[in-house]
């Protein structure tokens, strides 16, 4: 009897605790709610609460990217760090993907967490110290068509085992400018995947499980450093890469080149001008290797060349260094920065005029005249004679020939960054034809539609970057081709991120019908002129 | 036609304090500079500037006098400069010893500075905070701005998940 008292009574009890404990707990979670709150007001009068929330974005991404010597602070944990000081902090570093986009690729179960919070935006990755176990570089790899830099450090393993990427990076990596890899296997798999974008590329102490030609160079690739690479280079390969990227401003070498490899022939090998060369770095190369790479490079007067520590070099081969270095920065050596041919059947004779024309300082005018279809060939060998790279003006008159293909290509030469006015004469039909086709390759115009790809805009590369003025003369079918023509340029402007300044097209006005609105959203000034007006006399 | 170097500028901050400042002074601010050049006539009423008291005003000026002269950054190099900003931590010993001043001026000196559009001005403050944050804790970094953690339960439960993904490797 008595337990059954008991038992009722603490039931009783227990019962009307319970109530006043929910009761209390409630009244509890209610003050703790009041008390965040008021932690919350708190914070948000803290003299550093002043600052809007695009100075905080701006100051966390400086705390981001300052350099660190502690792994433990690496650019994603720093971020993450940030998010757990107070809810306003949290939030907003949580809400702007710009904070985001830097991962790390240590913290395996954050990596997807990087992805997703970054949004869209491009993507920079940094990882030191990288096995073959890294298992979030497959997750990352996912979306190499984000990835703007990628810096990648191998850990090398006692057998002396690079790392080596795992074989999706056949995938174009469309957004990539920024490569560094360390320690790292490079195989032919590693470069399979184009990389269009390619500006900044440095490759230390790599392994070359393949040639070096297989090296991903784009037209605009502007810093190359190799350092050590494994096994040691070979001067010819690297002479050959070097006539790929005209585009150089900086170009660093690090104890690459093997002695023995000088032995091949490379005083067959054409020389190179890279007159946008600002800085040029070699270091710990034997002198054979020094001189004979300064004797392949032609630089521009106010080239810095700095050569350090050259093996085998003593007091007595200093004069060779010198005179190689003077030889390497020719105050002589002249850029050309604007070309004329034109294509005419009834001589076969070709003029070429060299003859001081200078223009605003370094540089001089090339003036092909009176070519007819043979000699137009030998005038495509002729420019590639001269630099592209520092063209500004090109003018091309194809006159009553069928031009070749080659010479049309050559103003979409990608090793023409600079040039700004392109002219062209008797083919434009053939120009514009070309101009979509290139359009349709870089995957802006889809075949189906002829509509645009509006993804990435103002990132892939596409020739004629730097076109200011463009004159056309010689439509087989106007209606169409200026139809064609708008597509292309469309596909241009998002490209190259700007619209053109001038478009002069040299039609018959009879020919006109309403084309003349076409271009009103490409172009920022249209010209129509009759051809009469355009053509130079001859 | 340019102005001459000498021609002197009025200026009223939000607390009626008025300076009287060297135009190319003034000039290193982008607000300021398009304002004068909008202006054809010469006038004698002072620029008013709502959003910068009379203190903060001293200390900009102090830090635009110093750097007279030096070129201002172009539009087209805007965006590179942007991304040397993040990577360049440097401030000169000069800029250092300008911004060692308490946490609320150097709050209100960035303040001013994205008003007054003073890039380089910005730059060091915010550098200068970035450089405060750097290599702290979050305890720590609360302790430095009178911060106190205002997290919910479900808030710590989710920030100590997210602690055992940055340390999983």
């Amino acid at each position: 009897m008595s337990t059954f008292k008991i038992n009722f009574t603490r039931r009783l009890a227990t019962n009307q605790t319970q109530e006043e404990f929910k009761r209390i707990d409630e009244e509890i979670q209610k003050l703790h709610t009041q008390i965040r709150t008021l932690l919350t007001r708190r914070n948000r009068v803290t003299p550093i609460s002043k600052l809007p929330a695009e100075i905080m974005t701006l100051i966390f991404s400086i705390v981001r990217d300052l350099p660190t010597t502690d792994w433990r602070s690496s650019k994603g944990r720093v971020i993450l760090g940030i998010t757990w000081v107070c809810k306003d902090w949290r939030e907003l570093v949580l809400d702007t993907p710009e904070l985001w986009r830097v991962i790390d690729l240590k913290a395996t179960g954050f990596v997807q967490a990087s992805l997703d919070r970054s949004r869209n935006l491009p993507l920079s990755i940094e990882f030191f110290g990288i096995n073959q176990q890294a298992p979030s570089l497959p997750l990352v790899l996912q979306s190499l068509d984000r990835i703007k830099a990628l810096q990648l450090s191998g850990q090398r393993d006692i057998g002396n085992a690079w790392f080596s990427f795992p074989i999706q990076w056949q995938r174009p990596a469309l957004l990539l400018e920024e490569l560094t890899l360390e320690s790292v296997t490079i195989s032919e798999f590693l470069f399979a995947g184009k990389i269009p974008c390619l500006r900044r590329l440095s490759l230390s102490e790599c392994y070359f499980n393949s040639d070096l030609h297989e090296v991903p160079v784009s037209a605009h690739l502007n810093t190359l450093k190799i350092a050590r690479s494994h096994p040691l280079l070979v001067m010819g390969d690297l002479l050959s890469l070097l006539r790929l990227s005209l585009n150089l401003e900086e170009l660093e070498l690090y104890e690459t080149f093997a002695r023995q490899h000088l032995q091949t022939p490379i005083h067959t090998l054409p020389s190179i001008s890279h007159p946008r060369l600002r800085r040029l770095l070699i270091s710990h190369e034997g002198l054979d290797m020094v001189i004979a790479l300064l004797e392949k490079l032609t630089t521009s007067s106010t080239t810095y060349i700095s050569v350090q520590k050259p093996r085998s070099c003593s007091l007595q081969h200093r004069p060779l260094l010198i005179s190689a270095i003077n030889k390497c920065r020719s105050r002589e050596q002249v850029f050309p920065v604007s070309l004329k041919i034109r294509a005419r059947s009834e001589s076969s004779l070709i003029e070429v005029s060299e003859d001081g024309d200078r223009v605003d300082g370094p540089g001089f005018r090339v003036e092909f005249t009176h070519l007819n279809s043979d000699a137009v060939g030998s005038s495509v060998s002729a420019c590639d004679l001269f630099s592209l790279s520092s063209l500004e003006t090109l003018e091309i008159d194809g006159g009553d020939i069928k031009i070749p293909p080659a010479l049309l290509s050559m103003a979409f030469s990608s090793n023409a960054p600079v040039l700004r006015t392109l002219k062209i004469y008797g083919v434009a039909s053939a120009f514009v034809q070309r101009l979509t086709e290139e359009a349709k390759e870089s995957h802006l115009l889809t075949k189906s539609t002829m509509g645009y790809s509006a993804g990435n805009a103002g990132e892939i590369p596409y020739p004629l970057r730097a076109l200011e003025c463009l004159e056309l003369e010689g439509f087989q079918h106007v209606a169409h081709d200026l139809q064609l023509l708008q597509l292309a340029l469309t596909a241009w402007t998002y490209c190259s991120g700007h619209l053109l300044k001038n478009l002069i097209i040299v039609v018959d006005p009879e020919d006109l019908t309403k084309e003349t609105e076409l271009f009103e959203d490409v172009v920022e000034h249209v010209e129509y002129r009759e051809p009469a007006l355009s053509m130079e006399d001859e | 036609m340019a102005a001459p170097a000498t021609q002197q500028i009025k200026i009223r901050c939000n607390d009626e304090k008025e300076f009287t400042v060297d135009r190319d002074v003034l000039e290193r601010s982008v607000l300021i500079k398009n304002m004068l050049e909008d202006v054809t006539e010469q006038q004698d009423a002072p620029i008013p500037l709502p959003n910068v008291s009379g203190p903060v005003m001293a200390k900009v000026l102090e830090y635009c006098t110093h750097h007279r002269g030096e070129p201002l950054p172009s539009a087209d190099t805007e965006q590179s400069q942007d991304e040397t900003r993040k990577r360049t931590t440097d401030i000169s010993e000069w800029d250092q010893k300008f911004i060692t001043v308490d946490q609320e001026m150097l709050f209100e000196i960035i303040l001013a500075a994205n008003y007054l559009d003073i890039k380089s001005l910005l730059d060091v403050g915010c550098k200068t905070v970035a450089n405060m944050i750097k290599g702290k804790t979050p305890e720590e970094i609360r302790k430095l701005f009178n911060i106190v953690n205002d997290f919910t339960p479900e808030e710590e439960a989710q920030i100590k998940k997210e602690n055992e993904w940055a340390e999983d490797r």
